[in-house]
């Protein structure tokens, strides 16, 4: 169970500005296990999407070691580089980035596009992904005629499309309102336990962050703290607040009925 | 009597025909000679009898003196003119140089055409070349445009697994197809506008007008200027899928750079909100 997918080593990230060095991740540790659903917490300017960018391989740490699935990727060059992030890593972002002028199904049929997989394979998958996401018969719509939590499991159907080791989650509930937010935390956290998809987000958001198994927080480019979210107990089918017998699909606990 | 005229008539020798009301007998035949596209017709008969059946007695429309050497025509021609001063002789030199005139006029008229001609294309393979280099850049400036709005969905594309040439090859292909819908759209618009602007414009650059009042003479006998003066422009095949190929080169030329500018777009440019 604790076999360890993502690893950073004395990650260090600067960027210049002008002259001045500024630093954005200073000798930064962590590890996600295969399985997990990892919360990433931190006020603005503590180094969140740096982190993500470097863990997505969208970014080279300035010195560190990153490993994914075993390979050191902080070495790679570009050309490497795309093809694992094709094979390895889904990205959900805060602002969907769908691409506007196709449907909700060749949006999630995109990242399979330079793959072996054949037109109708692409399709099937699109389609059974979408299911999954409850977009069912929305597969034709345009993004803009989707709503914002619509738009948002598109993309995360997306991110599901090349089967990831990985998901990589920048603010997903940043666009959304409440209801949609847990809509969509619900559906992320569903995807772990039932398809045991890891998933690390970035958030700002606490309450967001506590439906995760592991919240840490980032300062300064350091991860100064970690803690337990509330999935830890739920996916041991007991609710976090009261602790009697939940099942996964209930959305209050039958006995103290606060929201799961 | 000239063939052509035994033949208007239908009559052979010893055959009868009728001149001015007075019947002939026709006594000998003979061919045409050289290549006048008319044929003269001509009936050879006693001066006497013309003159009486034309009413002109005592009077000759011309005489033909033809002399032994050729070095002797000028000497004869001023001798009669010094006696005859009411007439006028003409001599085979003054046709020669009638004849070396209208040569002149005829060539200066094609180096004319041609000088117009030249000229035309001149200012043609100008426009052209200005054309060329005016769509590259409208074609470069649209695409950088559209790779600088887009850059977000660049980067996207190549955090969700699209590689460097992926990207380049999406946008040459773009810009491909934007200049292939533009060049037939162009072609649309040529095939119905250029018989109508040819019409408004050709007739400035008609090399027959220079010709002046010599054109009325030549019609008839050169085919070859006179039918400059319905020049038009028409569309045709080679020539449209000349210039739609030149479109599409064209949308190639000018994509490439702002395609390799997308292809280096960060992946990490998905990640950035305004």
């Amino acid at each position: 169970m604790s076999e360890v997918i993502l690893k950073t080593e004395n990650v260090f990230k600067t960027y210049k500005m002008g002259k001045r060095e500024v630093p954005a991740l200073s000798n930064l540790n962590l590890q996600v296990n295969k399985g997990e659903f990892v919360a990433i917490m931190g006020p603005s300017g503590s180094g969140k999407t740096t982190l993500l960018n470097v863990l997505g391989c969208l970014d080279k740490p300035t010195s560190g070691k990153v490993t994914l699935d075993e390979v050191d990727v902080s070495k790679l060059p570009e050309s490497q580089l795309y093809k694992l992030r094709r094979k390895k890593i889904g990205f959900i972002f805060q602002t969907f980035n769908l691409l506007p002028y196709l449907s909700a199904i060749e949006n999630v049929e995109l990242p399979m596009e330079n793959t072996k997989k054949s037109k109708s394979e692409r399709r099937e998958k699109a389609g059974k992904l979408l299911e999954l996401v409850g977009l069912a018969g929305r597969e034709e719509h345009r993004p803009q005629r989707l709503s914002a939590g619509e738009q948002q499991r598109v993309s995360i159907a997306r991110a599901l499309a090349n089967d990831p080791t990985i998901i990589l989650a920048d603010e997903p509930t940043g666009n959304l309102d409440s209801k949609n937010k847990y809509e969509i935390v619900r559906l992320l956290a569903s995807l772990n336990i039932d398809q045991g998809t890891t998933v690390v987000m970035v958030t700002h958001d606490s309450q967001v962050a506590s439906h995760t198994e592991r919240v840490l927080l980032l300062n300064d480019g350091q991860i100064k703290k970690e803690k337990q979210g509330l999935l830890v107990t739920k996916k041991k089918s007991l609710c976090p607040y009261c602790g009697s017998k939940i099942q996964l699909s209930d959305q209050r606990c039958p006995s103290c009925k606060k929201r799961l | 009597m000239s063939q052509n005229l035994t033949d208007y008539f239908g009559v052979g020798v010893g055959g009868k025909v009728e001149i001015y009301g007075e019947s002939f007998a026709v006594v000998g035949i003979y061919e045409q000679i050289g290549q006048g596209f008319t044929g003269t017709r001509t009936a050879y008969m006693n001066i006497s009898d013309a003159q009486t059946i034309t009413g002109q007695a005592g009077n000759a429309s011309r005489l033909d003196v033809y002399a032994e050497n050729t070095s002797d025509v000028d000497g004869i021609a001023e001798a009669i003119l010094a006696a005859y001063s009411e007439i006028q002789v003409t001599t085979y030199k003054d046709r020669l140089s009638q004849l070396q005139n209208m040569q002149t006029t005829y060539s200066e008229t094609l180096t004319n055409a041609q000088s117009t001609l030249s000229q035309t294309q001149t200012i043609a393979t100008q426009e052209i070349i200005i054309a060329v280099v005016a769509t590259s850049l409208i074609v470069l400036f649209v695409m950088l445009y559209t790779v600088r709005e887009r850059t977000k969905e660049i980067g996207t594309l190549k955090a969700i697994g699209f590689s460097n040439w992926n990207v380049m090859s999406q946008f040459m292909l773009e810009g491909m197809l934007i200049s292939f819908v533009a060049g037939v759209v162009g072609i649309a618009i040529g095939s119905v506008g250029a018989p109508i602007l040819s019409g408004l414009l050709l007739p400035s650059i008609n090399p027959s007008r220079s010709s002046g009042s010599f054109q009325s003479t030549f019609a008839s006998t050169s085919p070859g200027i006179s039918s400059a003066g319905i020049a038009t422009a028409t569309p045709n095949l080679q020539l449209m899928l000349l210039g739609l190929g030149a479109a599409v080169l064209l949308g190639v030329l000018g994509s490439l750079y702002p395609a390799w500018r997308a292809s280096r777009t960060r992946p990490a440019e998905a990640m950035r909100y305004e």
